[in-house]
């Protein structure tokens, strides 16, 4: 069979090929429409009342600042008049406030807050992903972001991590092997923010004794992450990586299954609670034998 | 009042043209009521981004690529509902078998059956879009945004790993895997 014929069987596996039945329960055209416009006019009020609220959280300080505003210019004028009546100093020098400086002052202090900056998330990333707290590493991202490695999502040659699969995956990463990490620096443009990361665990520790580097790339839209991915150093690759995976396979040859994923044309690790754990231990008897 | 009235229009040409593809795709995917649930907010999302839905045959992939979106968002959602029912004690119901296993009329496709559901939900997505979907490499590109070389490419990938777990012999003339070795772990 070559592969349009694969795929023509495949397709003829199709529970919902057009006109066949659709499975009970199922919503209608009636059915659906009803529920989106519900759907439309629920986020319509919403919208509503959180304009109204903004509009009149901001309404009182603003009518106070006015009035300020208006009361320095009454004081000032009234100072002015003064002044130019008794042909004295205007004592308005020394006790009036700067109308300006009060102005700065209150949008400053009441500035509207905007999406976390992206420096301020790829902190929080690296902060959880010292820490191990998966649920706040897969929050940071987008529902529709993408995750590569060795280079951009989708680029040719690079394996993509669907969104499915990121519990699956910073598990397995925090599971398998303890990694400490450290931001040597970042360089932001707008959204794109490039870092790198040096990081250590106990494997660098017994083969390299030093820290490994890493250069870790986010997009960072409205304060969430919409892309990742990360670059490994060829140096650790071979000296630590590449001879760990040979070991491994000489001397526990069965547990390659189990570890990594067999489907691949890479050794790309299963992210599955049984291949972190013997990852984990495979580590640490190979580090036992340095 | 034109302005609303033609968003209307276009929004019902939308609904009436792309209503059952949408549903078959998302029922496709998920459980009815999970289904029916992304059905809707992918309408949702059609309506408050009316001005950037493409027009003509581009629209169909556009809107895959959105339902998309909404069946990983329910998935997720069901995980996280699984994985709770888990933690506090009661038993996690094993996955419902897909649509595609109740249709099954010989061994071989039931074999393919098989082989299609252990694959990773990304290669699942690809295939789905070539045999159900219908949909050219251009299009798969659309929907997975991504370019069309990584799109071919991942099809490629796809159907070799569905032939390798459904144990098909490889087409004529195919090339033998180069296999490359890449990190294991450690972040």
């Amino acid at each position: 069979m070559n592969d349009e014929q694969v795929l023509e069987q495949l397709g003829m596996t199709d529970a919902y090929a057009p006109a066949t039945a659709m499975p009970e329960g199922a919503w209608g055209r009636d059915d659906a429409i009803s529920e989106i416009e519900r759907r439309i006019e629920m986020q319509t009020q919403t919208e509503r009342t959180e304009h109204e609220e903004t509009t009149r959280r901001w309404m009182g300080p603003a009518i106070a600042a006015a009035a300020f505003v208006v009361l320095i210019i009454v004081v000032g004028a009234v100072a002015l008049l003064i002044d130019a009546r008794s042909g004295g100093v205007a004592p308005a020098d020394t006790t009036t406030p700067t109308p300006t400086t009060t102005a700065s002052t209150t949008a400053a202090t009441t500035s509207i807050p905007e999406a976390a900056s992206p420096q301020v998330v790829v902190d929080a990333f690296f902060d959880a992903l010292n820490t191990g707290d998966v649920e706040t590493i897969v929050g940071l991202f987008s529902v529709d972001a993408v995750i590569g490695f060795g280079g951009p999502p989708g680029e040719v040659g690079v394996d993509d991590i669907h969104p499915d699969e990121f519990t699956d995956y910073f598990t397995w990463t925090v599971d398998s092997l303890p990694t400490a990490y450290e931001i040597d620096g970042c360089d932001v443009i707008d959204t794109h923010v490039s870092c790198r990361i040096g990081y250590t665990n106990t494997l660098l520790d017994a083969v390299l004794g030093e820290q490994g580097q890493q250069a870790h790339i986010f997009d960072i839209e409205d304060g969430a992450i919409s892309q990742y991915y990360l670059t490994f150093g060829g140096r650790e690759s071979s000296l630590v990586f590449t001879p760990f995976i040979r070991w491994v396979e000489q001397t526990h040859p069965e547990a390659m299954a189990t570890v990594w994923r067999q489907d691949c044309c890479y050794t790309f690790p299963a992210f599955t609670e049984e291949s972190a754990q013997r990852y984990r231990a495979l580590v640490e008897e190979f580090v036992a034998t340095r | 009042v034109t302005a609303v009235v033609q968003r209307d229009v276009r929004f019902n040409q939308i609904f009436t043209e792309f209503f059952e593809p949408v549903s078959r795709y998302c029922h496709r995917r998920l459980p009815t009521s999970d289904a029916n649930d992304a059905v809707a907010e992918v309408f949702v999302v059609v309506w408050r981004k009316l001005d950037d839905v493409p027009s003509g045959e581009a629209t169909l992939p556009w809107l895959y690529g959105v339902a998309r979106h909404e069946v990983s968002r329910s998935r997720r959602s069901m995980r996280r509902r699984l994985a709770l029912r888990a933690r506090l004690g009661g038993q996690a119901p094993h996955p419902e078998p897909g649509p595609e296993s109740t249709v099954v009329r010989h061994e071989d496709q039931e074999l393919l059956v098989a082989a299609l559901q252990a694959l990773s939900p990304n290669d699942q997505e690809v295939l789905r879009l070539r045999a159900y979907e219908h949909l050219t490499i251009d299009e798969i590109a659309v929907v997975l945004g991504c370019s069309v070389s990584a799109a071919k490419q991942r099809s490629a990938r796809a159907i070799k790993r569905l032939r390798r777990a459904a144990q098909l012999p490889a087409p004529r003339g195919a090339s033998k895997d180069s296999r490359a070795t890449r990190k294991g772990g450690g972040g």
